[in-house]
């Protein structure tokens, strides 16, 4: 059950705080905190079974959770679900929209929920960004179409915040760029007319996806949040040292902020965050070093790092 | 312009980048609007908070300047301070590649000969568009 609890400020449209789901003896979702600034958009990482979608049910009020406070959009979640979903638009992983009905009846049956908070512009601007053709039966659209078709139907009513629950997974290249442009085009055309941008999470295996779309990265392991932080701080401090020893192998010493270590022969690699000229000196300090760089990474090396931070160097184990 | 998103180099650096580069070049004059928000995030397929964080920052640069109502437009003398800070961009590129070539053990003799031979190849392949 929800605890009951002090609001929190509503300066975030989405808060978690101390989130717990727990399925049998196993917290599929432990612990986690999160908050994502008003008109902002957060990418949600994180391998298969890492509690992502339990995570973003919980959000949406279709799951309840064991401990923890979740507001979206000023509503407290689950209990003011039915006032949030004038508020919310969600995405789900399974878009389930009538298989009998086109495109276009699918519109109306859920502008006739909404009634004149409708906006029929928006949805007219975002179909045509999709190339989504609408008089087309739903049991007759492609994986790509039947999810750019979810999307319309998530964003008819203008919603204050966006939930995606890996929209683009599956997708061919020209379907993923016309969704991340329909996206996009709900984002920028709330802007355009003068409305407060919209606040947006979305879960995502594609970090290039993320990388494009996303203010901010949230990475979920194992039920718990590794870090959620602003990319280009991410990217820009997140750095890997590689340093050749003079002998094989010996002991390290791993300055503080190391994220991941490894051994390939004689070269050490080391992954730290908040990166320093400290950190550096450190290696150099600590350790016989004959050689030493510095790397940038990309985003996806940058979570295979978290991901993989408290698995042992295979190499060093079998010396 | 084009955006790699699988790139160490975050987006909102490669926008920067790419754009004071192009006003480097004269692809945009000073006075001339720029893409707006809007139309440049469409185009690249990237958050448009990005792109307007990147606008803000040639803007205390001093490359773009706010026009009020109609957008972001190149700012007088920016195409010196562009090719200033493309020069800086090129600087570090060579940086980085006396870097490998120092962590190679590779002598000044021999990296000046592979930048040498780089440049020839390079105008080779300059003419042979041209033919």
């Amino acid at each position: 059950m929800t605890m009951a609890s002090p609001k929190i400020s509503t300066e975030a449209d989405i808060q978690i705080a101390r989130l717990t789901r727990r399925f049998g003896k196993v917290n599929v979702v432990d612990n986690v905190s999160l908050k994502v600034p008003t008109g902002t958009t957060c990418g949600f990482i994180g391998l298969n079974g890492a509690g992502k979608t339990t995570t973003i049910r919980m959000l949406v009020g279709l799951l309840a959770p064991t401990m923890g406070v979740i507001t979206l959009a000023g509503c407290d979640m689950p209990g003011e679900r039915d006032r949030s979903r004038r508020l919310i638009g969600y995405v789900p992983d399974r878009p389930t929209v009538y298989s009998w009905m086109t495109g276009n009846q699918a519109i109306k049956f859920c502008k006739a929920i909404y009634g004149g908070q409708w906006d029929d512009t928006l949805i007219a601007t975002v179909a045509k960004s999709l190339r989504l053709d609408l008089s087309k039966e739903v049991k007759h659209l492609s994986k790509g179409s039947a999810a750019k078709l979810s999307l319309l139907l998530a964003i008819g009513h203008n919603p204050r915040v966006l939930i995606l629950d890996e929209p683009t997974s599956g997708f061919d290249v020209l379907a993923r760029d016309e969704f991340l442009e329909g996206i996009l085009t709900v984002n920028t055309t709330a802007q355009a007319e003068g409305k407060p941008p919209r606040t947006v999470l979305f879960s995502s295996h594609s970090l290039g996806d993320v990388q494009r779309l996303a203010d901010s990265v949230a990475i979920l392991h194992e039920g718990k949040l590794l870090l959620h932080e602003p990319i280009d701080r991410l990217l820009g401090q997140t750095k890997r040292i590689r340093a050749v020893m003079d002998e094989t192998p010996q002991k390290t010493v791993a300055p503080p902020g190391t994220v991941r270590e490894s051994f390939v022969g004689r070269e050490w690699t080391v992954t730290v965050k908040d990166f320093s000229a400290d950190q550096v000196e450190f290696i150099r300090g600590k350790n016989r070093v004959t050689q030493l760089d510095v790397q940038d990474l990309t985003l996806d090396e940058v979570f295979r790092d978290y991901v993989r931070s408290d698995d042992k160097a295979p190499e060093l184990a079998q010396a | 312009m084009k955006i790699d998103a699988d790139n160490p180099v975050p987006i909102f650096q490669q926008i920067v980048d790419r754009l004071t580069s192009a006003v480097a070049a004269g692809v945009y004059k000073p006075g001339e609007l720029v893409p707006s928000v809007r139309q440049q995030a469409l185009h690249l397929l990237v958050n448009p908070n990005t792109v307007q964080r990147a606008y803000e920052h040639l803007e205390r640069e001093g490359v773009l300047v706010s026009r009020r109502g109609s957008g972001m437009a190149v700012a007088d003398g920016a195409p010196e301070l562009a090719a200033a800070r493309s020069l800086e961009g090129v600087r570090g590129a060579f940086v980085q590649g006396i870097e490998a070539g120092k962590a190679a053990k590779l002598s000044r003799t021999t990296i000046d000969g592979v930048y040498r031979k780089a440049w020839n190849g390079h105008r080779q392949t300059d003419s042979e568009k041209e033919s």
